[in-house]
Order: structure tokens, then C-alpha cells, then sequence
């Protein structure tokens, strides 16, 4: 393709823009989405599953979870227990992805520390360059190597 | 002056937010209502020709039921027409949302191209996903949304990369083989002569008029980020239904930078 289309123009920006708040949104979406798929998804004898009984299932009709769920305990999972734990469920994922997103640092520690030191080596740098053009008399950096290099 | 950037505001600068509110807001949603109606359409007639069959099913209950069943291919036929009406749409929307954020008339170019992705991830997660969350909450069933699923991404991945390239190889490649020829005698000559100033000045502008002949760069990234996301969506939604499709997306993307590159 790469010989048939004009290579696009670089341009600089600050970030990426709405795209992290987009990244963060599927992030989050995913959760009670996967949750959904797991309990409301089976396998009806219907084409459309949302026209049955849901009380009146069999049990080769109810999705995995569900299946698995009633070979355990199938009077205690009745519809209402089983909305019950999805929501706890979900709730929890999502708990656990905040505390995990607060606990790891978006900007390691080395990073900050090196974006803070690089203002004062620039201005070190700075001043040692003052500092060697009052000495050497030196117009620019090509005369002030020059003169590093002669020594 | 501006104070961000040091450099002279537009002298037509328009309320950006009000153009954005009151015509890029009112469009998109009425794309998305066109989206969901024509999936509404596709389930309700996918359902009638079921109902159908049912009912001539209850009037041949001589025959096999094999017999009296839809074909297998009519099963995929919703996914699809589905995967073929995301494409179009996503084609359309495409082409609107870049006239709707210049009328807009955005100060920064960080701002135009926000504008551009809230409205263009907003639109193909509707457009993408909706025929999902249908397969979820009013077929609710599984092997539904697995089928859906594969069909898209084997769509919109393989097949439309594959027919990008083989478009480009046709429309493009024609006219840079006809640059090509038409430099191949005069190249010839000067490389049998040991010209190399005038080989250097041939291929020179051989490469220029063949850039001229290649299709523009869309100005933007946009669109390609907004392809990632949309297949990180099928990844984080529904690998439930698909476990290979994280699998499938990788081998994908690298099909696709091996014709990238190409």
C-alpha cells in the first residue's frame, strides 16, 4: 500500500487527545458488557430468546454459567439471586480496576524525576556556557568545542 | 494574537460549541437512528421469514424436518448484510463527520480532531456494536452472537483490507506502470551512456510523478486509531463468545502491515 498512497505528514502534538478517555470508556464498558453476555446469553430452541418464558427454562437452554451455577445450589439461584450476583460481580471488577488504576502510577517515579532534573541541567549547562564564552571569548558552540578540544 | 499559540486568531471565528450542538449533535444522531432502524428491519424480517418457515413447517409435517428447514447459508445471511451495512454506513459517516467538523470552524487543530473522534467513535460503536447488544438482549443466544461476531471481524478485517489493496493495485498501479514506461527508454539511455546526473534527474522526477499519481493521505489518524478501538471493542466486549478473536485480530494486523508495506 505503502507504493500506492502519499506517506502522511508528521505532526507534532501533546498526547493522544480524546483517545485515552475513549481507551478508558471501553475499559469500563467491557466489564458489565462481559458480565451481560455471561448470564443473559444460552442457548435457546428459539430464534429469539427474549419471546420465552425465562421462569420455564430447561436446563439445556440456560447459558453455561447458569448451568453451572444450578448443579451447585439450583434452588437458591433463582432469577433474582442470580441479577444479584452479576451486579456484585461487575461492581466488584470495577472496584478492583479502580484501586489497580490508583496503585500503578500512570508516570513512573524515574520519569517525574527526570523531567524535574532536566530544568536544572539545562540551566547548569546554561551557565557553564556563559561562563566558558566570557572566558574564551567564543562566539558559539562550534568556537566553544573548538577551544575545549585545543586544551 | 492568540495567547496559546502566538499566532493571529481567525478573523471569522465562529461559536465552534453552538455548530457542534446544533448541527454536528442533531446528524449524528440521526445516522445512529438510521443504523438502529435498519438493524430493527433486518431482525424484524430475519424473524418473518422464521415465522414463516414455522408455519409452512406446521403444514408439512409429512416431510423430513431437514427438508422443510431454511437452508444452513440463510442463517448467516443477517450477519451479513449486517457486516456489508456497517461498512457502507462507516464509509458515509466517514466522509460527513470531516464536513461537519469544518463547518464547525475549530480554533486549534487539537480541538478539530477531538471533535472528530468523540464523533467518530461515537457513531461506529453504535454502528459496530449494535448488532451485538441485539444478538445479546433479544436473541440471547450465543451461537448468534459467535457467528455475528466472526462474520464481522473476518469482514471488516480480512476482506476489506484485502479489497483496499487489490482497489489500490488496480486504480493506482495502472497509472505508476504507465509513469514507469514512459521514463524506462529515456532511464535506459542514460544508464547506457554513464550519465549518472541525468539518471538521478530522470528518476527524480519519475518518483515525482508518480507521487502525483498516488492516492492523498487523509490528513488524519484518526480513522486508523478509531479501526484499532473498534477492534479492542470486539476484543474486551465479546471474547466470551469468540475466544480465538484476539487471535484472529493479531494475525490480521499483521497481514495488514505485510500489505501496508508493500
Amino acid at each position: 500500500m505503502s507504493e500506492f498512497g502519499r506517506r502522511i505528514s508528521a505532526k507534532a502534538t501533546r498526547g493522544i487527545g480524546n483517545w485515552g478517555s475513549t481507551m478508558s470508556f471501553v475499559s469500563y464498558i467491557a466489564i458489565p458488557i462481559n458480565v451481560l453476555v455471561l448470564i443473559v446469553c444460552r442457548f435457546p430452541n428459539e430464534t429469539v430468546g427474549a419471546f420465552q418464558d425465562s421462569d420455564n427454562l430447561t436446563y439445556d437452554e440456560e447459558s453455561v454459567i447458569i448451568q453451572w451455577l444450578w448443579k451447585r445450589n439450583k434452588p437458591f439461584w433463582n432469577r433474582a439471586n442470580m441479577i444479584l450476583l452479576a451486579v456484585a460481580f461487575e461492581h466488584l471488577i470495577i472496584s478492583l480496576k479502580i484501586v489497580i488504576a490508583l496503585l500503578i502510577p500512570d508516570v513512573p517515579a524515574s520519569v517525574i524525576q527526570a523531567e524535574q532534573r532536566r530544568a536544572y541541567v539545562t540551566q547548569q549547562a546554561q551557565q557553564e556556557m556563559l561562563k566558558l564564552k566570557r572566558k574564551t571569548g567564543a562566539i558559539d558552540f562550534e568556537d566553544i568545542r573548538d577551544g575545549i578540544e585545543e586544551q | 494574537m492568540d495567547p496559546v499559540t502566538a499566532h493571529q486568531v481567525k478573523l471569522s471565528l465562529r461559536n465552534a460549541y453552538k455548530v457542534q450542538l446544533l448541527l454536528g449533535l442533531p446528524v449524528s444522531l440521526l445516522f445512529m437512528g438510521l443504523v438502529v432502524g435498519c438493524q430493527v428491519a433486518l431482525q424484524y424480517s430475519n424473524y418473518r421469514l422464521d415465522d414463516t418457515n414455522a408455519k409452512k413447517h406446521e403444514d408439512l409435517k409429512d416431510l423430513e424436518p431437514e427438508e422443510s428447514q431454511l437452508p444452513t447459508y440463510a442463517k448467516y445471511v443477517p450477519s451479513l448484510v449486517n457486516a456489508a451495512l456497517i461498512v457502507l454506513f462507516g464509509a458515509i459517516y466517514k466522509w460527513l463527520s470531516r464536513k461537519l467538523v469544518i463547518l464547525e470552524n475549530h480554533q486549534y487543530e487539537q480541538s478539530l480532531e477531538d471533535s472528530l473522534i468523540n464523533k467518530t467513535y461515537m457513531f461506529n460503536f453504535v454502528n459496530t456494536y449494535i448488532s451485538f447488544f441485539v444478538a445479546i438482549l433479544y436473541n440471547q443466544n450465543f451461537w448468534t452472537l459467535a457467528t455475528n461476531l466472526i462474520i464481522v471481524m473476518v469482514f471488516k478485517q480480512l476482506l476489506m483490507n484485502v479489497l483496499e489493496y487489490f482497489q489500490a493495485l488496480i486504480l493506482v498501479g495502472r497509472k505508476l506502470r504507465k509513469v514507469d514506461e514512459l521514463f524506462k527508454g529515456e532511464i535506459e539511455k542514460a544508464t547506457i551512456k554513464g550519465d549518472k546526473v541525468a539518471l538521478a534527474e530522470l528518476k527524480m522526477h519519475c518518483n515525482i510523478q508518480k507521487q502525483l499519481f498516488m492516492s492523498p493521505d487523509e490528513g488524519t489518524l484518526v480513522y486508523y486509531y478509531n479501526e484499532a478501538i473498534i477492534q479492542l471493542g470486539f476484543i474486551a466486549f465479546f471474547t466470551t463468545a469468540f475466544p480465538l478473536a484476539p487471535l484472529f485480530s493479531f494475525l490480521t494486523n499483521l497481514l495488514e502491515i505485510k500489505i501496508k508495506l508493500n
